[in-house]
């Protein structure tokens, strides 16, 4: 099961992939702001679809879990605008360092503690060596041509 | 001053993990589709106050530009449900490899083809040792 939802996740991955491509190619034109709010329309759009097509459509049960649980949307919400006020002043390839640095930190200690109700999966040498491949992987993928900005590729914004 | 900036880009990487795991929560309670539907909701909703008041660039571009320029929305809600059904499966800190693998690997396929209007960058030594080195990380973390 665990194999199968990973692969699943390198897959919408690459769909985000695909996604940071298209994204400047829009938000050039219409400002990154927003580019970002059609790009909220458009997925509560095709969600609003999924959802009452494949969906319980009981949205009811929103009004009864704990009010924490419903914070996801804005730390979305929260991760765009902080995209968009610092890639001015810091750069592309610098906020996504610093970006994938946050989310890696940040996923590991949620995991380690367990914290939002979510299982424990303490921090051990292998998750620290998978954590340090991935930076120095970073490394690599940022440094090949600094002239083609590819980093522009990862700035990724809903 | 720009120290300030650095620290709001962290913070930014950082509410994504929490937007997974919160949302993996949400996920189990009122169901994953339900759950990105509403993110999207209320997302759209937040984004279109702010753009109201701080957005300096032209909306009606939506309706001038090629139709696949709109796509990234749709793209990017397939992403959330994906993080949202598999962060209480495998957890946080996996979702965000595996994902994380799965961009740098495509954003390299796109710029070697020149997809999507990018200027197309051969694929070189170092970007395969890259995505070697995110594939061992994975097989690490796992």
């Amino acid at each position: 099961m665990g194999i199968i939802i990973v692969i699943l996740t390198l897959i919408s991955g690459a769909v985000l992939g695909a996604q940071s491509a298209i994204n400047p190619a829009f938000a050039k034109k219409a400002g990154s702001l927003e580019s970002a709010m059609v790009n909220y329309f458009f997925g509560a759009v095709i969600m609003g679809i999924v959802v009452v097509l494949f969906g319980k459509v009981d949205m009811i049960a929103i009004s009864k879990v704990p009010t924490w649980q419903l914070l996801c949307a804005f730390f979305g919400v929260g991760y765009v605008v902080l995209t968009i006020l610092s890639v001015p002043k810091i750069g592309v390839s610098t906020a996504v360092i610093l970006v994938i640095v946050g989310q890696l930190t940040t996923g590991m200690v949620v995991d380690n503690f367990g914290w939002f109700e979510n299982s424990v999966i303490h921090f051990d040498l292998k998750r620290l060596s998978g954590v340090v491949l991935m930076f120095i992987a970073l490394y690599f993928s940022l440094k090949t041509d600094p002239k083609k900005k590819e980093a522009q590729r990862y700035e990724v914004a809903k | 001053m720009k120290v300030l900036y650095y620290v709001l880009a962290f913070i930014a990487g950082a509410s994504l993990s929490i937007e997974g795991a919160i949302g993996g929560t949400l996920g189990e309670n009122i169901g994953e589709i339900e759950t990105t539907f509403y993110m999207f909701t209320i997302g759209f909703m937040t984004v279109t106050l702010i753009t109201l008041f701080f957005g300096k660039g032209d909306l009606s571009q939506t309706f001038k530009v090629p139709k696949w320029k709109l796509l990234g929305g749709t793209l990017g809600s397939f992403y959330n449900l994906m993080l949202v059904i598999s962060v209480p499966v495998i957890g946080v800190g996996l979702a965000v490899i595996a994902a994380l693998f799965g961009q740098i690997a495509m954003s390299a396929l796109i710029e070697h083809k020149g997809w999507f209007g990018s200027s197309a960058i051969k694929f070189s030594k170092n970007k395969g040792i890259a995505i070697v080195l995110l594939a061992l990380s994975l097989y690490l973390v796992y």
